[in-house]
């Protein structure tokens, strides 16, 4: 009794070709799609000016209207930053977990910098910092946008006006 | 950095105030007190304010049309947002030119080349995107219009919409050539702090 021929599409070696090849199919796609992806224009920091020949008023209004939104940031500080023992202040800053940009912060008072902090990554909290020589009084807690893989300076950055207390015991 | 820790995205875009409200009471009436005796209940209320939060604008974007005037983004879509339980303000706006741009009074008079004139603000409150690069920045902690209220609150004043307006003149950099991204002039500090205007 001879074994029945299996079709030919059903054998185990042609389903191993068939599977190999919707998987570099599926591969070619994804790629295709990360390099549309990563060649979208990114939005020059700060104020920015260009042209936009052939373009309607609206067009233009909507394109404008869109960079604004995707480069809204969160800001999130203590207002008042507490002096506690072991030469720590308490700062709690928050890169909140929908901003789309990782954030860099310096503690000012008087026109100079007491701490710059390094990169705080979305859903990070920086908690405290060390005090340095900052005193009880008016300071400044500056947020600056980096961007997300050069970690260059991204946009305007924004100073919150905080007051420095000695904390509670 | 002394302490990082991972945050709860959505409870933490929304932090605000929090409120403590102790309440002292007294004793229990007493027989005595009853006949006669004057007990107190000391009722004590005080803000315990953990984060500020509010949302900017990182990026306000200009078109150039070939008169010189510059199309903004609408009033709309640039926003300062307050997200905190309490008021917050706008108290300072420094501007910085930035790539060779020359942030004037007005761009169509002068002989700078690349010259810029722009203004930035509430309606009816714009500022002067040049009287902004002078000395510390223009001073707002008085201006009402740069408040805004708790979040939530009626009529929608939680928020400051900014209007932009402006001019170039004499542009010698290729910004039509700059596709997306445009070629920055200035960067704008807006100085944030809780509670409302100053009013002495």
């Amino acid at each position: 009794m001879s074994a029945k021929k299996l079709p030919r599409f059903a054998s185990p070696g042609y389903r191993k070709k068939l599977i190999a090849v919707c998987l570099a199919i599926a591969c070619a796609l994804v790629a295709v799609g990360l390099y549309a992806w990563q060649s979208q224009p990114v939005p020059e920091a700060g104020a920015s000016v260009t042209t936009a020949e052939g373009k309607s008023r609206q067009e233009i209004q909507d394109e404008l209207d869109a960079i604004v939104r995707d480069n809204m940031m969160t800001i999130s500080v203590a207002p008042v930053a507490q002096l506690q023992e072991g030469g720590k202040l308490r700062v709690n800053v928050q890169n909140v977990q929908d901003n789309k940009f990782p954030q860099r912060f310096r503690v000012i008072q008087n026109d100079e910098t007491i701490y710059e902090s390094g990169i705080v990554e979305t859903g990070k909290t920086v908690e405290t910092c060390p005090a340095g020589d900052i005193e009880e009084g008016e300071a400044y807690i500056e947020i600056q946008a980096l961007d997300t893989k050069t970690h260059d300076n991204h946009g305007n950055p924004t100073r919150v006006k905080v007051r420095v207390e000695q904390a509670e015991n | 950095m002394d302490i990082t820790r991972n945050m709860n995205g959505a409870r933490a875009l929304v932090v605000g105030a929090g409120l403590a409200l102790a309440l002292a009471m007294g004793a229990a009436p007493t027989p005595a007190m009853a006949a006669g005796r004057v007990g107190t209940t000391k009722v004590m209320v005080r803000t315990e304010i953990d984060n500020v939060n509010f949302k900017v604008p990182t990026v306000i974007p200009f078109v150039a049309k070939a008169d010189g005037t510059l199309q903004g983004p609408s009033e709309d879509a640039t926003t300062i947002d307050n997200l905190s339980a309490y008021g917050i303000h706008v108290t300072n706006m420094k501007i910085d030119a930035m790539n060779t741009w020359t942030i004037a009074a007005d761009a169509k008079t002068g002989s700078a080349q690349n010259s810029i004139d722009f203004k930035v603000g509430p309606d009816g409150a714009l500022q002067d995107a040049s009287a902004a690069t002078q000395g510390t920045g223009i001073d707002l902690s008085k201006n009402a219009t740069f408040d805004m209220g708790y979040q939530g609150i009626a009529g929608g004043s939680d928020k400051i919409k900014l209007k932009t307006s402006g001019n170039v003149a004499r542009v010698t950099r290729d910004i039509f050539h700059i596709t997306g991204e445009g070629d920055q002039v200035a960067t704008i500090t807006w100085t944030v702090e809780p509670g409302a205007h100053a009013t002495a």
